[in-house]
């Protein structure tokens, strides 16, 4: 059995074209992290400091009000710093980590060109309430989160395309052996029926599942070796990519924790729909592409289909959260600010599809 | 020994039937099942192995449907394609391997078995070569070494010696012959000589269906009196050639010897003479031009 795991895991990592594209988009991730790093920039007390050097600058900065965020804070960080903004002139940024954030959060900055400090004030009134007030009434825990605030980003864009680099991997696994006529000679072994096919998915699976570990890995190192550990135990809906109104985690480690499972969890339903897709498929290419189509077909439908529905807005709703549910939106779906209940039921209807896709092509497979 | 029983196998594919109503019974020996492309054979041999299910009949291995045997079935099992499946990539003997793994050969056996396997097949010393790399016939050999890794009591082999120049088919003729003791081996071809030096018993198959059953000598012997031998003239040889299924032509001097299959004396001066195999495939599987169509033609 191990030796026929091995080689079904050898067939999938021999394909060159799968550890190439992994290579250009951690290479991606890392020059955009280096340029990232570089550009930074931070204005403190009429000095501007600029690369790893502002980074470090920041994050001290950041040490003396972090902790429970308040409006004391708030007005400190005001009459310390002022309000952010960007130089008329230069288009550079002016201003630091703290001002920043109280700008960005606490004021019309988003309203405004952001080029005068004079139009800048504090919200007000209803304004106050709807976009600023939670940050206070829900206690959060401030610190320095602008890195994890990047990863996040990140994440998002290697997941997306990692899933397409595992398409190009796995989505061949059965339709290869169609292919290249091996089927034939497989299916008339002993294990070729049965255990044979489960260690072909498993090992496909394996394969999945340590590909997006090791893309999250990496991204953690990269990321804490430029911005290291701090802001790690702040409030995670700091996070612009956090949504304070659905199942949110406590702290930045939490939700990176929470997104990195559901990463996985995309990972593992991707294999699970790859697999069935593949034995469906005689041919690699038609596999490839009608993987590529199911992979992107719930972006179709977030983005136009769901416009053009006929149906009524249950079945709508149903359809559009089975669509959340798939690979493409599963690992991001935190910024659906979905309450945890219905995490649940993704997740739930991910594991669903996932042994359906798995054990339908286990017998397609059999009996081709 | 195991005992194959075919009875009443049928398979249709839409609206043509590829095996019509096939009843067999085979134990310990070579089977050489003939027949021209299209006949049957490859449709037939994928049920024996259990990888097509027959659209009516049953096939039994020592009184058991196979399906309900399943991997105890596919245990006793070799098989080698029409068309053999491999991966570029891989080495010969990591392909052996791999299979005597699927085979659920034991590991410790398994090294051996592939060893001997490619000893057996001459491909030792290309074990470590990429399969893309090999030739026509060092890809049948090494089908040949993964159908034979599990030592299989049922050996089935499918136009085995396509692509195959004639040393590389004498050799696995050869191979054949050495392993024929205590199993079953069926092997599908259209290639007369195949079969027809190493089958215990031949099949002849046409159009879905078994024709023919019996060893050489028997086949041989119901074609009795349907081959001839003549000496003509250029002209004559020219007429009778277009007019008669010929399994060979000869120059002698400024004549031509004709060997006619025919079921009547194909004219004045022809002698019978002893029927081949292959003048048996002739009298079953060879076009008769348009112009003769009014020679009636019998089964045998």
């Amino acid at each position: 059995m191990w030796t026929i795991w091995k080689e079904e895991l050898y067939k999938i990592s021999s394909r060159k074209i799968i550890w190439l594209g992994v290579f250009l988009l951690l290479a991606f991730a890392t020059i955009r992290l280096y340029g990232e790093c570089t550009h930074y920039t931070t204005v403190i007390d009429g000095n501007t400091y600029q690369g790893p050097e502002a980074i470090r600058k920041d994050k001290e900065l950041t040490i003396r009000f972090r902790g429970l965020l308040t409006l004391e804070k708030i007005r400190q960080i005001y009459n310390e710093y002022g309000f952010f903004y960007y130089d008329a002139d230069t288009g550079n940024a002016a201003g630091n980590y703290l001002n920043r954030f109280i700008t960005e959060e606490f004021t019309n900055f988003r309203q405004t060109d952001g080029v005068d400090p004079e139009e800048i004030h504090f919200r007000k009134g209803a304004d106050w309430e709807n976009n600023s007030a939670y940050l206070l009434d829900r206690k959060v825990r401030f610190d320095y989160v602008y890195g994890w605030n990047d990863f996040a980003e990140m994440y998002v864009l290697v997941i997306v395309a990692l899933f397409v680099i595992l398409i190009l991997g796995i989505a061949p696994s059965f339709a290869e052996e169609y292919q290249l006529k091996t089927a034939d000679i497989l299916r008339t072994t002993r294990r070729g029926k049965g255990a044979g096919i489960w260690m072909k998915i498993l090992a496909a699976l394996c394969f999945t599942v340590t590909l997006t570990c090791g893309a999250c890995i990496y991204l953690w190192c990269i990321y804490l070796a430029v911005y290291g550990v701090q802001g790690l135990d702040a409030s995670a809906i700091l996070l612009s990519f956090a949504t304070p109104y659905g199942y949110c985690p406590e702290n930045v480690l939490g939700f990176f924790l929470y997104i990195t499972f559901l990463g996985i969890s995309g990972a593992i339903l991707l294999t699970g729909i790859e697999m069935l897709i593949s034995a469906l498929c005689k041919n690699s290419f038609l596999a490839l592409i009608f993987s590529l189509a199911v992979y992107l077909f719930p972006v179709l439908w977030m983005n136009v289909l769901r416009f053009m529905c006929p149906f009524g807005q249950t079945i709508l709703s149903h359809i559009t959260h089975f669509m959340v549910s798939m690979p493409v939106y599963l690992p991001v779906s935190t910024g659906f600010a979905l309450p945890s209940e219905q995490m649940v039921i993704h997740l739930c209807t991910a594991l669903i599809v996932t042994a359906g896709g798995t054990y339908m092509s286990y017998h397609r497979y059999r009996n081709a | 020994m195991p005992e194959l029983r075919l009875d009443r196998i049928t398979k249709q594919f839409k609206n043509k039937i590829a095996v019509d109503n096939v009843s067999l019974c085979l134990s310990e020996g070579v089977y050489g099942f003939l027949g021209a492309n299209g006949a049957g054979k490859t449709t037939l041999l994928r049920m024996v192995c259990g990888v097509l299910k027959p659209t009516a009949g049953e096939i039994r291995c020592n009184g058991t449907k196979i399906g309900k045997l399943d991997g105890d079935y596919r245990c006793l099992l070799g098989y080698l394609p029409q068309d053999f499946g491999y991966y570029p990539d891989f080495t010969a003997r990591r392909y052996l391997e791999y299979l005597a793994a699927c085979k659920a050969v034991p590991r410790d056996l398994a090294r051996e078995k592939v060893q001997e396997m490619l000893r057996l097949t001459g491909l030792s010393c290309d074990q470590r070569n990429k399969i893309k790399t090999f030739s026509g016939g060092m890809l049948r050999r090494l089908g040949i070494a993964q159908a034979l890794l599990n030592d299989p009591e049922i050996l089935i082999l499918d136009e085995p010696t396509s692509g195959l120049d004639p040393k590389e088919r004498i050799r696995f003729r050869n191979i054949i012959s050495s392993l024929s003791k205590g199993r079953i081996i069926i092997l599908s071809t259209h290639i007369v000589s195949d079969v027809e030096f190493i089958a215990d018993e031949i099949l002849l198959m046409k159009q879905g269906r078994i024709i023919e059953q019996g060893t050489v000598k028997e086949v041989t012997q119901n074609a009795d009196g349907k081959v001839w031998e003549y000496l003509a003239g250029p002209d004559e040889s020219l007429r009778l050639n277009e007019t008669f299924s010929v399994s060979n032509l000869k120059n002698e001097g400024d004549k031509v010897r004709l060997r006619i299959v025919s079921d009547t004396c194909p004219c004045d001066g022809a002698v019978p003479v002893r029927p081949g195999l292959e003048d048996v495939y002739l009298y079953h599987f060879e076009e008769v031009s348009e112009h003769v169509d009014h020679l009636e033609r019998r089964t045998l």
